[in-house]
């Protein structure tokens, strides 16, 4: 049987990367004597599968992580034993059956929330650059890929881009972009274009991912 | 700011920030207010080479198991955080509580390689805490030292409080209640350091002054105090069934170097191999049970997750009960895929049998240390490995379906000629010839050939010998390039001449090195076992300036009579049989393994019951 958990990843617990996520978990779920099924094969792996990978330093109130069983199990019983399993920063939230129609390598949206420092920044200006950053049809910036680098047009994955939470000093930027295959932009380079409009540095306090989810005809559909 | 917070910022800018994060699964939080000793465990390497070493986690959980001692984790942290910590004033601090170093009861480090002193001279500085114990006061921590390379103290002598010789369980738990009485009564550092100097295998170096010949060599080490012992016999625990094991390890979260569960099957060696000092010194043999171990082994897995456990010792296969061990061990953990290693094990067999139940050896190929290239050699070196055994269990494996072979050798072994050189060669094609006649082909065959300079040790049989010179190390080095060049399927590899002379060098000094591991510091010389940070020209300048003569210490035989540094310290091993034992090897005799008969080495005088041997020869 296959369930699905969402789970946080949060204080330092963000600068754990993504292999070693993988290798937590699996750990996790031996600690917790809870029945993984394995690959077979001389060298058996758990057959866990992640959503998209995330940055190292970027905190997560919702990720999410299928996992095969070798026999049944409650999805409560899931999350009551592998907590106490789970490296202080990381959390299971929620545990349900995974739902087939949405395989987790289907997501392509997140929603990020980076706090910004203001310091000499104009909150004002911030917003006219946010909106005009968003109203630009082509954004273009170089990717390095393995064979080498290549202009990209980031523009038509960036599907909002807002401000909140702002204070005399600090504010957050909250953007849903695209992740995946089909494009994927990273909340740093939505900074870094901000500061080029502004010809202005900013000082990223922290960068949090609220959601990942499937967009497909302009709704969002969460995973769970 | 707190350290805390200041390492958010930090650690998006750094390789690898899970280094220096905590927090892993297993470690220990505790509340400052209520602990009474504050200890960090040093491992001067980076985090993922300190984390896989069992001693520091032994020490670890044994002291945490005591409500009112906290003991936290400490490493070296790599050059690119390191610059961070310098540019924005972060002191070096503590894994769990990330405590500035300074602020600690004690800061013991684990001296497990020679190459590792310069960073103990940086961790010192990055902890504000003064390099030499002279210029430290009451508000400093003590800094104290363990592990094997304190078998010879002195070259730290002026930077380490005090060192514990030997198995630190006990000692350790001794040295704290002596520091809880001293710290109720007030005293000084001074004083403590005078009765901590009477616990048993405690060397507390400024208190012995050195004395030199006009040659150079030590004429004395001598306590300048009364009561104070005039040499420091090591510690043993008597019976390892008895004595604390871990079983909730820490889980790191990066892959470290050994990613696995571990666990110490027995302790010490009886082959007598005369060039290798963990033989000599961690004698005398002690097992634990099988019935201890497979719970330890259940209890281990279950807190940690682990899906591998190791088996630690210096030759696995010498277990007395290794086959029972092996099969309830794959036995348990059949259903939950936890596999076995078996690392230290001699190829035979019934080695390649448990080989093939058993992945890790599998995956990384077979390992065979003949370590000389000639029976002759071998023989001189107590090295008990024939051409027949080595190729015949290479023909068994072969036909089991291997086709990668190491074999490590040892260059510059005392008595060695171009015809042991000539000898690794032949011994290497002879494998490539087994596997042609198993086979009727060599595809896929490879052969690595690894070759170290030998290192002289304290307390072994060649601790009189001198190591062979750089060029010599080159010339042989080359020699077996060109014997090795003409096969495809070998493959040579060796290591730096220019390391083993630093670690020839600090293995056998004096105390008088400790000024030149200041000015190598100075000079940026730090993390010397990594080839890409080792720097000869600054080591070599820093002797001169320090005006000291490193071939002095590498290069020299030694005297029969000759004083060692080292001897303010009792191994348990007597000098004289030492020296019987060079004298067999200088007549190419062996000396058989001793639990089949006893060759009067001197540890009987540690403990009753210690060695099973019925005969004295």
């Amino acid at each position: 049987m296959k369930l699905r958990l969402r789970f946080k990843k949060e204080g330092l617990a963000r600068f754990i990367s993504h292999l070693d996520l993988m290798r937590t978990f699996e750990r996790a779920f031996r600690r917790a004597e809870l029945p993984i099924a394995f690959s077979q094969g001389f060298n058996p792996r758990p057959k866990m599968t992640f959503a998209s990978a995330l940055s190292v330093g970027i905190s997560s109130s919702s990720e999410y992580l299928d996992v095969e069983f070798s026999e049944d199990v409650s999805a409560s019983d899931v999350a009551l034993k592998l907590n106490p399993a789970l490296p202080e920063g990381i959390k299971v939230t929620d545990v349900k059956m995974a739902d087939e129609a949405i395989s987790l390598s289907m997501l392509n949206g997140a929603k990020y929330v980076v706090r910004l420092a203001l310091n000499e920044v104009d909150l004002e200006e911030l917003k006219k650059s946010t909106k005009g950053l968003l109203e630009q049809k082509e954004i273009i910036i170089e990717k390095r890929t393995k064979s080498g680098k290549k202009l990209v047009n980031i523009a038509p994955f960036i599907y909002s881009l807002g401000l909140s939470n702002c204070d005399g000093s600090a504010a957050d930027i909250v953007m849903s972009v695209a992740i995946g295959q089909q494009g994927s932009v990273a909340p740093t380079m939505v900074i870094n274009e901000l500061e080029r409009i502004l010809c202005k540095e900013l000082e990223i306090v922290s960068i949090h991912r609220e959601a990942i989810f499937y967009k497909s005809n302009g709704k969002e559909i969460l995973p769970m | 700011m707190t350290i805390e917070n200041q390492l958010e910022k930090l650690l998006s800018r750094v390789s690898k920030p899970t280094r220096y994060i905590g927090n892993e699964y297993n470690s220990i939080r505790k509340d400052l207010d209520n602990i009474r000793v504050h200890i960090a465990l040093a491992f001067p390497d980076v985090y993922e080479v300190g984390m896989s070493h069992l001693g520091i986690k032994i020490l670890y959980h044994l002291l945490n198991e005591y409500p009112d001692i906290y003991a936290e984790r400490v490493y070296a942290p790599w050059v690119d955080f390191e610059d961070l910590m310098r540019k924005e004033g972060v002191p070096l601090f503590s894994l769990e509580s990330k405590t500035p170093i300074s602020q600690f009861d004690f800061l013991g480090f684990t001296l497990q390689y020679e190459l590792s002193y310069t960073n103990i001279v940086n961790m010192l500085e990055l902890s504000n805490v003064p390099i030499f114990s002279r210029e430290r006061n009451d508000s400093h921590p003590f800094v104290i030292a363990g592990g094997p390379c304190a078998f010879n103290p002195e070259p730290l002598a002026d930077i380490i409080d005090f060192f514990v010789i030997g198995e630190a369980e006990e000692a350790i738990l001794e040295v704290i209640d002596l520091y809880k009485d001293f710290m109720e009564r007030g005293e000084s550092r001074q004083k403590f350091l005078c009765n901590v100097a009477r616990i048993p295998g405690v060397y507390v170096p400024s208190l012995y002054s050195a004395s030199y010949n006009s040659d150079g060599t030590i004429s004395s080490i001598v306590p300048i105090k009364d009561h104070i012992p005039k040499r420091v016999q090591k510690r043993v625990i008597q019976n390892l069934d008895n004595v604390y094991y871990p079983t909730k390890f820490i889980v790191p979260y990066m892959d470290i170097v050994h990613d696995r569960a571990s666990l110490e099957i027995f302790r010490g060696c009886t082959r007598g191999c005369r060039f290798c000092q963990a033989g000599m010194i961690y004698r005398p043999v002690r097992e634990r049970s099988v019935g201890r171990l497979e719970k330890l082994a259940k209890d281990i897995i279950s807190s940690t997750g682990y899906g591998e456990i190791s088996l630690l010792s210096l030759s696995s296969s010498d277990y007395s009960d290794l086959k029972r061990l092996a099969e309830l061990l794959t036995e348990s953990f059949r259903e939950s895929k936890v596999g076995l290693s078996l690392p230290s094990l001699r190829i035979d067999a019934f080695s390649l049998g448990l080989a093939e139940k058993v992945q890790e050896i599998r995956k990384s190929g077979l390992t065979f240390a003949p370590e000389a290239g000639t029976q002759r050699l071998r023989d001189v070196i107590n090295k008990g490995v024939t051409e027949e055994d080595l190729l015949s269990s290479v023909r068994d494996a072969f036909a089991l379906g291997w086709n990668k072979v190491k074999l490590y050798f040892m260059i510059g072994l005392p008595t060695e000629t171009d015809e042991d050189i000539k000898g690794i060669s032949e011994l290497a094609h002879a494998v490539v010839d087994v596997y042609r006649q198993v086979n009727g082909h060599t595809k896929g065959l490879t052969v690595t050939v690894s070759t170290s300079t030998f290192v002289p040790k304290p307390f072994t049989p060649f601790q009189w010998e001198s190591q062979i010179t750089l060029e010599e190390i080159y010339e042989r080095q080359n020699l077996l390039k060109k014997l090795l060049r003409k096969n495809r399927n070998i493959s040579y590899r060796w290591h730096d001449g220019k390391l083993s002379f630093l670690e020839a060098v600090f293995s056998r000094g004096d105390r008088r090195l400790g000024n030149v591991l200041k000015i190598a510091h100075e000079k940026g010389c730090k993390f010397d076992s990594w080839d890409e940070f080792f720097n000869f020209d600054k080591w070599m300048s820093a002797f001169e300036e320090a005006e000291i003569d490193p071939d002095f210490y590498a290069y020299r035989k030694r005297s029969e009579s000759e004083k060692f540094p080292w001897e303010i310290i009792d191994a348990g091993i007597d000098r004289k049989f030492l020296l019987r034992e060079l004298e067999r090897a200088k007549r190419g005799q062996i000396t058989p393994d001793c639990r089949i008969s006893c060759y009067g080495c001197g540890i009987k005088r540690l403990g009753d019951g210690f060695c099973e041997a019925k005969i004295e020869v």
